[in-house]
């Protein structure tokens, strides 16, 4: 339903996409992850027709992109990255009144329509208040209900838990969720990568401009997790950072263990080979004579996938 | 003949199918099973019938277009250059 | 739940039904964006009659017999402005509304959404401003009937019809220049000012505010091929000289076609700005 091959946009001397090809199926939730600055907003652009790419195809229904037919737009949702979009001097409600009546419903329709979407996304208390005087969290909702004006066929959603607390941010991805078992292609980019496991169906990272990987959320943290925990040591007798040189010999071959940079001083960051068992490596470090006290991972799976593959400095 | 690009390496993922990574440009990409099962039998370089033919007997339950499926994932391995030329 | 489908439209006609029907929804979108800025919606008016008062005043000390006559009768200077005054305050407005009524839209980020939706450019670019050519001409001409009553001015009431026929052959001209404008704003992310400028120096050598006899010949004979001068004019001879449909036809002749011209010229160049903007992908960069 969405195909992108071999997508490239520069903007000037930047390149902002480069080779990137993309495929979602019907029913599919394809999440386009990646940094800011990694193409995911230009490559959804491109998707909707608003920017035409330097070379490569894009294709949603069948039909390219950059011509995007009335009879393409019909059927696609777009919930853009950013807060501008609405018009804030009128009520949620007139303004998905308005697109209503533009996506050719009849006044009565779009009014129908705009309350009941109102009240799926936890705004029909305040349908009547300028959306200007809505929060970020809500104008981002209003903008949500607005692409599913229509119940499109394809969804492109741009960072549309940005400013959502966790409970609307839950609420909007099974919301995403139930269109996508009734079959619509979804593109949902994000950074917050948390999010994606148990709703994306695939993942593809963008990283400057590139693809890093595409696959499933199972396959980006099997192969990109680097394994970091944390240890706290401890040895009655000598000072944590004098232990480091027999604590690299204990764990040698299997793991690689150094002082930690922050925290505690009697913490150390412990990282796994490949194929290392992370209860070996430990009972290896008390045959050392150094207690565990404790050991935690230093950050959650898939955000060490992400941080690795995406090349972030965070 | 169809061959492997040297520059990418296979890695099995248990349950998970694979993933191919593109030693080049550092690019992963995840395969299912049936991914993975074609890159299997890539090994020493098949002709496309050879490849059909291998693939219809290993399958328990084979797509209708079979060749058609073939080609396509074979046109997207090509596009991502994990194909050799 | 509403269910819904989209509701597409299917065969020209058909089509052309669908897409005039959204300008509707235009039209109330912008009255209630208009009424939500009451205090300049009312300072609005406030000005246009403080200008009358200025010109009234101003007028006390011009000598009638400077004037032209209409109808074989002497009318006074606001009499005379009266028209020239709404006139210009009908273009200036809807220059800079019909220009800017884009560049609201780019600035706000709405340009994008509205691109979204299954409605041609041309229904967004005339919806943006269909408010607008609505509201400003009544305007003008409920202002005309304010000063009329309020300063006891002798307009031929059965004028009224014919200098409004002029008036409507006259908008699409004004339209033209101000969608072109908004093409340049488009690209150039300012108002060109050279459309603007050249509509102020239009004005200043149209009769509206002076009669045309006070400047060099050379320039009278160059001010009356003026458009404006045309549709001052035309307003002009039925309001005061109570000359009803004559000349009407000679106003109405000359500007349809540039009006006309004028709209097709200024329509080419926005969508020629517009798709130069998404080919580039700088639509929503302002």
């Amino acid at each position: 339903m969405v195909e992108a091959r071999g997508i490239s946009r520069r903007f000037g001397p930047r390149v902002a996409l480069d080779g990137v090809s993309l495929l979602v199926d019907e029913g599919e939730i394809v999440a386009l992850l990646g940094p800011n600055g990694a193409g995911k907003t230009t490559l959804v652009r491109v998707l909707t027709g608003l920017v035409k790419p330097d070379a490569g195809e894009a294709r949603v229904l069948g039909i390219e992109t950059w011509d995007c037919p009335r009879e393409l737009r019909a059927r696609m949702g777009l919930v853009p990255s950013g807060d501008r979009s609405l018009y804030l001097r009128i009520s949620g409600l007139e303004n998905l009144m308005f697109f209503g009546r533009l996506h050719g419903l009849s006044r009565r329709e779009a009014k129908a329509r705009a309350w009941d979407l109102l009240e799926i996304v936890g705004l029909a208390d305040a349908a009547r208040l300028r959306s200007g005087f809505y929060s970020h969290g809500m104008q981002k909702r209003l903008s949500i209900a607005r692409a599913l004006l229509t119940e499109p066929s394809v969804l492109m959603i741009d960072e549309a838990t940005h400013d959502l607390d966790p409970e609307a941010a839950t609420s909007m991805r099974d919301l995403v969720r139930g269109l996508a078992d009734r079959g619509a292609a979804v593109v949902w980019a994000t950074q917050r990568i948390e999010e994606i496991r148990g709703f994306a169906d695939r993942v593809t990272l963008l990283r400057t401009g590139e693809v890093a990987f595409e696959g499933t959320v199972s396959q980006l943290v099997a192969v990109a997790v680097p394994r970091r925990y944390v240890v706290r040591l401890r040895n009655g007798s000598a000072a944590a950072r004098e232990l480091e040189p027999a604590l690299q010999d204990a764990v040698r071959g299997r793991a690689t263990i150094a002082a930690a940079a922050d925290g505690d001083a009697e913490d150390f960051l412990l990282h796994l080979a490949e194929d290392a068992v992370l209860g070996e490596v430990l009972a290896s470090l008390t045959a050392a004579d150094v207690d565990v006290v404790a050991c935690r991972e230093e950050r959650s799976e898939i955000e060490n996938a992400y941080l690795n593959l995406a090349g972030s400095t965070e | 003949m169809i061959r492997k690009n040297p520059q990418v390496v296979y890695r099995a993922l248990a349950g998970e199918g694979g993933v191919l990574l593109h030693l080049e440009s550092g690019a992963y990409h995840g395969l299912n099973e049936v991914g993975t099962l074609i890159w299997s039998l890539l090994d020493d370089g098949k002709t496309f019938d050879e490849l059909v033919a291998e693939l219809r007997e290993q399958l328990l339950d084979p797509p209708g277009d079979l060749p058609g499926e073939v080609e396509r994932f074979l046109a997207d391995l090509r596009e991502r250059d994990l194909l050799a030329a | 739940m509403t269910s819904v489908a989209p509701h597409l439209a299917h065969g020209r006609a058909a089509v052309f039904r669908a897409e005039s029907r959204k300008l509707a929804a235009f039209v109330r979108r912008d009255f209630l964006i208009a009424w939500s800025y009451r205090l300049p919606f009312v300072g609005e008016w406030v000005g246009l009659v403080l200008q009358a008062f200025m010109f009234y005043f101003v007028g006390l000390m011009v000598d009638p017999a400077k004037l032209p006559t209409f109808g074989g009768s002497q009318v006074s200077y606001l009499e005379f402005v009266a028209v020239g005054i709404a006139l210009a305050a009908f273009i200036a407005l809807a220059l800079g509304r019909v220009a800017s009524g884009m560049q609201e839209e780019q600035v706000t980020g709405t340009l994008e959404s509205l691109l979204m939706t299954p409605t041609s450019p041309t229904t967004i670019q005339i919806g943006s401003v269909v408010y607008d050519l609505l509201y400003i001409p009544i305007r003008t001409g409920v202002f005309l009937v304010i000063i009329a009553l309020a300063f006891g001015l002798d307009f031929t009431l059965s004028g009224l019809l014919p200098a409004a026929v002029v008036l409507l052959a006259f908008i699409p001209f004004v339209w033209g220049l101000g969608v072109a404008s908004a093409g340049t704003t488009l690209t150039f992310r300012r108002g060109s000012g050279f459309i603007g400028l050249g509509s102020s120096v239009l004005i200043l050598f149209s009769g509206a505010f002076f009669p045309l006899d006070l400047l060099p010949g050379w320039v009278t004979t160059l001010a009356e091929l003026n458009p404006i001068t045309i549709a001052v004019d035309g307003m002009r001879e039925p309001l005061l000289a109570g000359s009803g449909w004559d000349g009407v036809g000679r106003a109405v002749a000359v500007l349809v076609p540039l009006s006309v011209v004028s709209l097709t010229a200024g329509v080419l160049t926005f969508r020629w700005a517009l798709r130069r903007e998404r080919r580039q992908g700088t639509l929503g960069l302002y």
